[in-house]
């Protein structure tokens, strides 16, 4: 009985998948039925741009979720390093964006060492931290835009190699498979697992526990400040919040993706459905100029659908 | 004794040992009053600190001020505490906040409803948000985190719907002075309320079968189920109180302004949260308490009044208010019955 | 062997404090090669700290060990499993999202890493089937979700990794602790896992720690005694007995009323409790079966015969059987809110998953035992009343003899035999028409079992009908008025067991095979 019920498992998984996949085709073939502009070449250029960003973005949460925490100062920290890399360019040049990475990785190690060693949780420690860095964004911009004012920062994120693919998709293309190598075969993408799992038998085990989520904290303030720099290469400029849409949409991302929120269930790989759902139906509905609040409304519906669709539910036994 | 090699702790200082197990017997035993000191402590110290910069601080009326100002935060925290303390989250607290306030508003503009009408419709809107959402994760078994971030942003949208994209203007003197008005003494309306129902909710969280069956789900709700708690009816009923909670807050929310604006209760969602795991809740579910809210509470009531009241720079106050959250939950929260900390 | 062989692993003075509390102290352990050591001991006697220890997951306070003659001082497990050591956790140290194989190595995938730490899946999968088809657990796919097997499933799984890991590290002779493996694994599990014992001693050492005291005398060289954390007596060879070890341990000899069965009831024409008719699906089949007001009635059977599918079924629990009915005092359970109805209707579950079923770890003891009966303790308006609660707790603490620092204390923090006594008290505290009870002596010690044998006695003679599943082949016997036997989902035999007539275990296992 036990083979049935888990090969039954397996098949309804299947399913979900395809049908994902199938509702996705459709939506995606509407809009441009609805709206002649979507399948332009221009349009696809926007959708790959800012989905690379997002998806950056989007696998540093992804780690952090797994292990059952969650990181609000992504978009904080995405604004800062992309402003950062806005004020430092026309000095320091192609140097300002290892220095702006870097400057994300910083606040993304302060985040896991004061989670872990201050013992908080890791909601607040990252809620404190995303309001003291966007104090600090209007601190460096003192509260204006800048524009990126050098060719090859920008460059690095419109320039492409092929025609179609711009530099940012071959960045974010890179470092997902890189994720995807990480989550599934190395030591830390199971540690991430175990420890969003149970935590208390992780450490029992003799899982480094605190290592791993300074680390998984850490590439995420990383990949948050590779997303920012990206988007103000990609907009030519930087403004004071430009950021702060990916927090949420990190979390949508991931969760679309079907990793669970409670950690412990799911993987990296799945992340870049999200992102493409969320970043694909945003310009769709943008194309198809349905007023603001319709947008937000079909928005919220399409999350809870999209999570409905690609969880397994069945196998939590306790929703909370 | 030749092979120890433990020797610093066995032979060293068997006073040091002696101390440090006083100290941890010590704190032990007086863990309660530790840590429900701890937080007052920390309350004092802003003060003080306020107190010195801008003697105005510690004046009657900026401490009315103060109360009206957390009254809504107040509230809302209330009610998510019973959500969270079922290891669950509600995220449309502060959607539903704004929805209330502005339909109450348009409600008012509109249809000319009266006083009872609206307190009546604010806080069936409310519950029905909160309905919404147990329906969600009850029926359909999504993630509350999931379900409330969809509603959330639903809401989000009706609210801009109803609205328009404008502000609402509306006027009703009786509405005025429950939100702003005094009855005892100059004490604010709204502080006294909100203060009410804090209290009952505590009392209810701590010595309810309801507030039992809360801690129970949330620490275990398997052996809840087993043991023959409703967990379906006590999940809905967190969800819906929560809801109704955050309709009350916004009916006292517009009321004060006599103006509906669009994303007005947004930012009391991560402060409510913030202000729960400061009282030290735990966001697994299954310890704290309700009454534990109102310290996270006060210390973000007192922050943002004092940091105004100071004159600090508004880039520093907002830099300033991160690093005290991190610092009051580093002294605020017990950890002693939190399993791990996610 | 020539001379005094030399052990290879030694504790001298072994301490350990937990916030102040000495919970273990002064403990000498010596573990000699090729040797089977036992640790007996009440619940709460400090017997997996001191495991822990040596496992190096607590650091000891005190104290000094050596293995293979070098001193040992390991920070982590990971450590102690490189030296040679693994063990079997009693509260099953698995991850139920990881796979199996990724639960066996789990926290040792460097050692199959390459020189940029990518893990070699396949080496990891192929070491792992190869152990669990050793241990005769061939039907376990390395590559399945831990968490869909079943408790006992999980428990094999749980001890192959120990053996993988012995194995695994390349010492010449590890050595295995064992922290109560047989408590969650039936009969034919255990033959499995002894034989492999066996055939493993000739390489390895064993430090086993059971409640089952049979098991030592079948397998151990050596017992330590523990009491309240100290070591108080030492048995090798002739010395080891049932009788001598129950002396230790309790302090008096085993009576031979162990069982109680001069108080078993003579039932004839007793009105009936509960009477279940075609429960059929979900791993059942066509059970029928009445229990009596005042009986015992004992369901044994491999594990996976379905007999704890009927428990939870008889108590309403998901995923109920869809066919058949149970009826309770006459009126039978309605369909939809089962679990509900039996509960309103005076039944009572103990269950065998006791951390996730049983006990909420975070709430008070008090707050555990008055789970199930809020009503009893609140006042007239409603509310709980923590003094009544207060004494609640207080009197079936004394009454059950719970070691717990007072009601207040938090149940995470109890000995396994000591929380499982809470969750008795929580049905007790209810006063309950209808028992259900799933092996509720695992993990519990001599003495504490006796008690609860004790408690369960006083339920029928207070007319509570008692349906007992258990794989425990004395106590089933033991206790029961009536004996069920399943196979594969269906009751295979039936028979009375009068205290003056019971039958041997021989009779009940060759109905379950
Ligand atoms: N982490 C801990 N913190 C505080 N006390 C603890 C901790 N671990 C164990 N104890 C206490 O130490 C004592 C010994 O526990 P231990 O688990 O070693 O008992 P045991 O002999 O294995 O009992 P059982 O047979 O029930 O498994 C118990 O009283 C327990 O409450
Ligand atoms: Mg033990």
């Amino acid at each position: 009985m036990l083979e049935a019920s888990v090969v039954g498992r397996r098949d309804s998984e299947l399913w979900r998948r395809a049908i994902t996949i199938v509702v996705f085709t459709i939506a995606i073939i509407s809009f441009g039925v609805a709206a002649p502009s979507f399948f332009t070449i221009a349009n696809i250029r926007a959708i790959e741009l800012s989905s690379s960003v997002l998806l950056i973005a989007s696998i540093g949460a992804t780690f952090v979720i797994l292990m059952g925490s969650i990181d609000l100062s992504i978009g904080a920290v995405a604004s800062f390093c992309g402003m950062l890399v806005a004020r430092l360019a026309p000095d320091l040049g192609l140097w300002s964006v290892p220095i702006a990475c870097l400057v994300g990785l910083v606040f993304g190690a302060i985040n896991g060492l004061v989670y872990v060693y201050l013992r908080i949780p890791s909601i607040l420690v990252t809620l404190g931290t995303a309001t003291t860095i966007s104090g600090a964004v209007l601190f460096i911009s003192d509260g204006r835009s800048l524009s990126v004012s050098h060719a090859a920062v920008i460059d690095m994120a419109q320039g492409a190699l092929a025609i179609m693919v711009p530099n940012a998709v071959l960045v974010s293309a890179g470092i997902y498979g890189v994720a995807v190598l990480v989550g599934d075969r190395t030591r830390f993408g199971r540690m991430t697992l175990a420890i969003g799992s149970d935590e208390q038998v992780a450490a029992l085990i003799g899982v480094k526990v605190n290592t791993i989520k300074i680390q998984a904290f850490a590439l995420s303030g990383l990949l948050a400040g590779v997303a920012g720099v990206l988007l103000a290469a990609r907009l030519g400029s930087a403004t004071v919040t430009m950021g702060s849409y990916m927090t949420l949409d990190t979390i949508t991302a991931v969760v679309v993706g079907g990793t669970a929120i409670t950690g412990g269930l799911g993987n990296v790989r799945l992340t870049i459905i999200g992102v493409l759902f969320i970043t694909i139906l945003s310009d769709g509905m943008n194309i198809l100029a349905l007023p603001p609040y319709l947008q937000t409304i079909i928005q919220g519906t399409v999350i809870l659908l999209a999570v409905l669709l690609n969880t397994n539910r069945a196998s939590a036994e306790d929703v909370k | 004794m030749s092979n120890t090699w433990y020797e610093p702790q066995t032979t060293g200082s068997t006073a040091g040992v002696e101390a440090k197990v006083q100290i941890a017997q010590f704190y032990n035993r007086h863990r309660p009053i530790i840590n429900a000191i701890g937080p007052l402590l920390l309350l004092m110290a802003m003060a003080a600190v306020f107190a010195s910069i801008n003697p105005r601080f510690l004046s009657w009326i900026n401490l009315f001020n103060l109360m009206r100002q957390s009254s809504i935060l107040l509230i809302v925290s209330t009610g998510i505490t019973f959500v969270i303390l079922m290891g669950a989250l509600d995220l449309s607290v502060g959607a539903i906040v704004t929805l209330v306030a502005i339909s109450s508003a348009v409600l008012i503009r509109d249809f000319d409803v009266g006083a009872a009408g609206i307190a009546v419709a604010a806080a069936g809107i409310g519950a029905l948000c909160g309905l919404v959402n147990a329906a969600l994760v009850l029926r359909l078994r999504l993630p509350s985190f999931v379900a409330t971030l969809g509603t959330m942003t639903i809401l989000g949208g009706v609210s801009t719907w109803i609205s328009g994209g404008a502000n609402v203007f509306f006027q009703s003197p009786n509405l005025t002075w429950i939100g702003s008005g005094s009855v005892i003494g100059r004490i604010p309306n709204s502080g006294v309320f909100a203060l009410l129902i804090f209290v009952v909710a505590s009392f209810v969280g701590a010595r309810s079968h309801f507030g039992r069956a809360l801690f129970a789900i949330g620490g275990g709700g398997l052996t809840a189920r087993l043991s023959g708690i409703d967990v379906l009816r006590t999940k809905a009923a967190a969800f819906v109180v929560s809801g109704m909670l955050c309709g009350v807050a916004g009916l006292l929310l517009v009321a004060r302004t006599s103006t509906g604006t669009s994303r007005m209760g947004d930012d009391l969602l991560l402060q409510a949260i913030a202000a729960v795991v400061m009282g030290g809740t735990a966001l697994s579910g299954g310890s704290g308490g309700v009454h534990r809210t109102l310290t996270g509470v006060l210390v973000i009531a007192v922050l943002q009044n004092g940091l105004n009241i100071a004159g600090v720079h508004t880039y520093l106050q907002i830099m300033v208010t991160g690093l005290i959250v991190v610092l009051s939950v580093t002294i605020t929260l017990d950890r002693s019955r939190l399993a791990s900390i996610k | 062997m020539s001379g005094v062989p030399t052990p290879i692993y030694t504790m001298r003075n072994g301490s350990k404090r937990f916030n102040g509390i000495c919970v273990v102290e002064g403990i000498d352990l010596d573990v000699f090669p090729n040797e089977i050591v036992g640790i007996a001991g009440e619940n709460g006697a400090g017997k997996s700290t001191t495991l822990k220890m040596i496992a190096g997951i607590h650091t000891p306070n005190a104290g000094s060990m050596r293995l293979f003659g070098k001193s040992f001082t390991p920070t982590s497990y990971t450590e102690a499993v490189e030296a040679g050591i693994s063990m079997v956790f009693q509260e099953q140290a698995l991850i139920p999202s990881l796979a199996v194989y990724e639960n066996i190595f789990l926290s040792l995938e460097a050692n199959f890493a390459n020189r940029i730490g990518i893990v070699d899946r396949r080496a990891m999968i192929a070491v792992s089937e190869r152990h669990l088809k050793d241990l005769g657990l061939d039907y376990i796919d390395p590559c399945r979700r831990t968490g869909d097997y079943a408790f006992h499933d999980r428990q094999m799984i749980e001890i192959a990794k120990a053996f993988v890991l012995a194995e695994h590290c390349h010492i010449d002779h590890p050595i295995i602790l064992l922290d109560e493996p047989t408590a969650a694994i039936g009969e034919r599990q255990i033959k499995i896992l002894f034989e492999s014992i066996r055939r493993y001693r000739r390489r390895a050492s064993f430090v086993l720690i059971t409640h089952r005291l049979v098991e030592y005398v079948e397998l151990c060289d050596r017992i330590y005694v523990f009491k309240d954390g100290r070591n108080v007596g030492e048995f090798a060879g002739e010395q080891i007995s049932e009788q001598s070890l129950h002396r230790a341990m309790v302090g008096r000899a085993r009576d031979d009323e162990y069982f109680m069965e001069k108080r078993q009831l003579k039932l004839e024409g007793a009105p009936i409790a509960v009477s279940v008719k075609g429960l059929s699906g979900h791993n059942v089949q066509n059970v029928s079966f009445e229990l009596r007001k005042g009986e015992i009635l004992g369901i044994g059977g491999l594990v996976g015969c379905g007999k704890e599918a009927v428990a939870k079924a008889v108590v309403g629990f998901e995923p109920f059987p869809p066919n058949g009915t149970i009826e309770v005092g006459g009126e039978a359970l309605p369909l939809r809110g089962r679990g509900k109805a039996a509960m309103l209707r005076g039944m009572g579950f103990v269950p065998k998953e006791r951390k996730t079923e049983g006990i909420v770890p975070y709430m008070s003891v008090q707050a555990n035992m008055s789970l199930a009966s809020l009503p009893l303790v609140s006042r007239l308006s409603g509310f709980i009343s923590r003094s009544r609660e207060r004494l609640l707790a207080e009197k079936y603490i004394n009454r059950l003899r719970v070691r717990c620092k007072g009601p207040a204390q938090l149940c995470q923090f109890l000995s396994g035999g000591n929380q499982q006594k809470v969750v008795i008290a929580k049905w007790l505290a209810r006063k309950v028409q209808v028992m259900v009870l799933d092996n509720p002596t695992r993990g519990v010690d001599v003495g504490a079992k006796q008690e609860i044998y004790g408690v369960l006695r006083d339920l029928a003679e207070e007319g509570v009908a008692v349906l007992l599943v258990t794989d425990d082949l004395p106590e089933l016997i033991g206790m029961s008025n009536r004996i069920l036997v399943m196979r594969e989902g269906e009751i295979q035999f039936l028979c009375n067991a009068p205290a003056d007539n019971k039958p041997t275990e021989q009779e009940l296992v060759q109905h379950m095979v």
